[in-house]
């Protein structure tokens, strides 16, 4: 899997898994992204924060019936390099 | 080379399921308007047009006031699910768009006011309002049915 294509940052599973999560929506809550995927709130931020680093994904922080809430969504550097990589690995399926 | 490839492609494709399957439950998330949540705003948004139209003003802040908070609700009504739909409009559209829906917010008002005035059709304001509650409505019912049916053509 040695293409410019392939993002070795979103390919981790729970990465990609965040990453598909928030693909289609605008934004999504912490706590749903962790129920979705099923890991601990530590775990999910060690992920988050990678996907941070790399300029992926943003935070922004909110507060519904004064319990502040986080919210994130994709960039759209981390939504080019998402779709590019989904690419990438359709075209490892079909074999091209 | 070939067992390999194979490896590569198994994987490839175990990721493309996860994809799928993380982004049917992100949809799945998304809580399409309350019926009776979408019914009031078009009630209120037509009786406020059709009043308006027949110069009755009497309700015009209670209106506006209930407006307000159907809208707050509606957008409450999404938070609580812990996602946001995402809009696939870019920003020139949307400007249209609000400035389209303002026009015929007032254009409607105009000729409700026009028909009574000039033709004596007392009835005209209320007419159009009732339009109005038709066409927000069959909007809302059009987007319902548009994302249940985006979300079942995902999920096949």
């Amino acid at each position: 899997m040695e293409n410019s294509n392939f993002d070795p940052i979103i390919h981790a599973p729970n990465r990609l898994q965040i990453c598909a999560l928030l693909s289609p929506l605008e934004q999504v809550e912490f706590r749903v992204i962790r129920d979705e995927i099923g890991v601990s709130d530590s775990v999910l931020s060690k992920h988050i924060k990678q996907l941070e680093d790399a300029g992926y994904i943003k935070q922004r922080k909110s507060k519904v019936n004064g319990r502040a809430r986080r919210w994130f969504h994709l960039t759209t550097k981390g939504r080019v390099a998402f779709e590019l990589h989904v690419k990438e690995l359709k075209r490892i399926v079909s074999g091209l | 080379m070939n067992e390999k490839n194979d490896i590569k492609s198994k994987e490839a494709q175990e990721a493309l399921d996860s994809i799928e399957q993380m982004e049917q439950a992100g949809l799945k998330r998304i809580l399409p308007v309350p019926k009776w949540l979408g019914g009031a705003l078009a009630l209120l948004i037509g009786t406020q047009i059709a009043l308006l139209g027949a110069g009755i003003r009497t309700y015009n802040t209670l209106i506006i006031v209930l407006i307000v908070i159907m809208a707050i609700a509606i957008i409450n009504n999404n938070r609580s699910a812990g996602v946001e739909e995402r809009i696939v409009l870019s920003g020139r559209t949307i400007i249209l768009l609000v400035i389209g829906l303002i026009l015929t917010y007032f254009l409607t008002i105009i000729a409700g006011q026009y028909l009574k005035g000039a033709f004596g059709y007392h009835w005209a304001p209320f007419a159009i309002g009732v339009l109005v509650v038709i066409g927000i409505w069959s909007l809302m019912m059009s987007n319902r049915r548009s994302n249940l049916s985006k979300f079942n053509t995902d999920k096949s």
